[in-house]
């Protein structure tokens, strides 16, 4: 019995030992930091960032940054020089932006007539709303791309018919056959006459 | 049993009299897009105020009526783009052909191949007469008139007589359009869908000073200028 009390002092007291010697390294390492920063602050550091300012949002929106290679990948970085990062266009996040979001840009489906599956906006409300992507896709390359853009310009939000975080490759209406595409007008315009047809108009 | 003559007069007059009004009552009891059922006269009313462009029906009637690419019975014409960002519009047009009732094509065809069947007003072309000459291509003030790749002979739209309406459907760009922006009917039927429409809008008719009597109506546009 004495054996084993003995043993588990002797392990404690080592254990202790080893925390104090290593304590000491840490101070001593912090401290000599310290004096260098101080020591350098006249001989001009460069500061570089390391910290990745998408790091926060990546830790619970995982997959974000993987998904938005297909449409915003790097085609994106090649032409802005750098990698975009999330809030350049999910500005405004606020602290308490997992409350449903209030604060943070978010993308959605909507339009200016009344239909079955969008919500429902305003003119302004939709080219308040597809700001931020017209400041990079203006609007004259968006004409260029295709004359659909124009008279949708205040009638739709890209993301009726685009899927920015399209996984892998592009998906929405870019991934789609001409057929495909018709397919997509369609759906929405004869939604549009069936429930005027309803309205009796 | 005696059979006397007035009887069998009276007895064959019986005859001819309930199937003629049999006849007469099943025709009109027959549904619009049937063809061999009288003297109709097909036409169209294409609502440039509805159409959004999207081009299902070009599509459509390619399917249908088995048109090969390159050549087509139906396309759509945008205009320019008008108005400047984000109020850009455009106007669209349907070009097919316009089903005149005094129709060039017919009247230059050598070989009586291009023709107005009498019984619908539809304009048609006999492929196995064609010679492919090509005058009702030159002559056709619409320019619709194109050579099909197979078959060699003159073709056109023919509000798909042998497809669409032989089932008894309406035409495939009809049936297609997400607007409503086509209407199809007999204009010999004053009740008829088509003739309200012509009656409850501005319409026009393409190139009418040629004489043509063209059976396509369109509805103008608010915007733009009238692509005649």
């Amino acid at each position: 019995m004495g054996n084993v009390k003995l043993a588990i002092r002797t392990t404690i007291s080592f254990l202790l030992i080893i925390c104090i010697y290593g304590l000491n390294f840490s101070v001593a390492a912090e401290s000599s930091d310290h004096d260098a920063l101080t020591t350098s602050a006249d001989s001009r550091h460069q500061v570089t960032f390391i910290r990745d300012s998408d790091n926060a949002c990546t830790q619970c929106h995982k997959d974000s940054k993987e998904t938005r290679q297909g449409t915003h990948g790097e085609k994106a970085t090649v032409k802005l020089g750098r990698d975009l990062k999330c809030v350049e266009c999910h500005n405004t996040i606020g602290p308490d932006h997992r409350e449903n979001a209030s604060q943070v840009t978010t993308y959605s489906a909507a339009q200016s007539e009344v239909g079955t599956h969008k919500s429902l906006l305003d003119f302004d409300a939709i080219l308040k709303a597809t700001g931020n992507c017209t400041e990079c896709h203006t609007s004259e390359r968006l004409q260029e791309k295709t004359w659909v853009h124009d008279v949708h310009a205040k009638k739709a939000t890209c993301s009726s018919c685009h899927v920015i975080h399209a996984d892998g490759e592009k998906e929405g209406m870019q991934a789609l056959e001409r057929k495909a595409q018709i397919a997509q007008c369609v759906d929405c315009h004869k939604d549009f006459n069936l429930i005027k047809k309803d309205k009796g108009e | 049993m005696a059979c006397s003559r007035r009887n069998l007069l009276i007895g064959a007059g019986a005859v001819i009299f309930t199937t003629g009004v049999a006849k007469v009552a099943l025709a009109k009891k027959s549904l619009v897009a049937t063809q061999d059922v009288g003297d109709k006269r097909y036409g169209m009313v294409f609502d440039e105020t509805a159409c959004i462009g999207c081009t299902a029906c070009t599509d459509a009637c390619r399917e249908t009526n088995n048109v090969p690419e390159g050549v087509s019975r139906l396309t759509i014409e945008r205009s320019a783009p008008m108005g400047e960002y984000p109020n850009v519009d455009y106007t669209f047009t349907r070009v097919s052909c316009q089903h005149c009732d005094n129709a060039p094509c017919v009247t230059v065809c050598p070989t009586g191949a291009s023709y107005v069947d009498l019984k619908t007003g539809i304009v048609d072309v006999h492929s196995d007469k064609c010679v492919g000459c090509g005058y009702c291509l030159a002559a056709c003030p619409y320019q619709v008139r194109f050579f099909h790749p197979e078959t060699k002979s003159a073709d056109k739209c023919n509000f798909c007589r042998d497809t669409n309406l032989k089932a008894g459907k309406l035409p495939a760009c009809v049936e297609s359009c997400p607007t409503n922006a086509l209407t199809f009917g007999d204009l010999n039927d004053p009740t008829s869908e088509i003739n309200k429409v012509i009656a409850s809008n501005a319409v026009y008719r393409s190139k009418i000073e040629l004489g043509t009597e063209p059976k396509l109506y369109k509805v103008a546009d608010t915007k733009g200028e009238i692509k005649r």
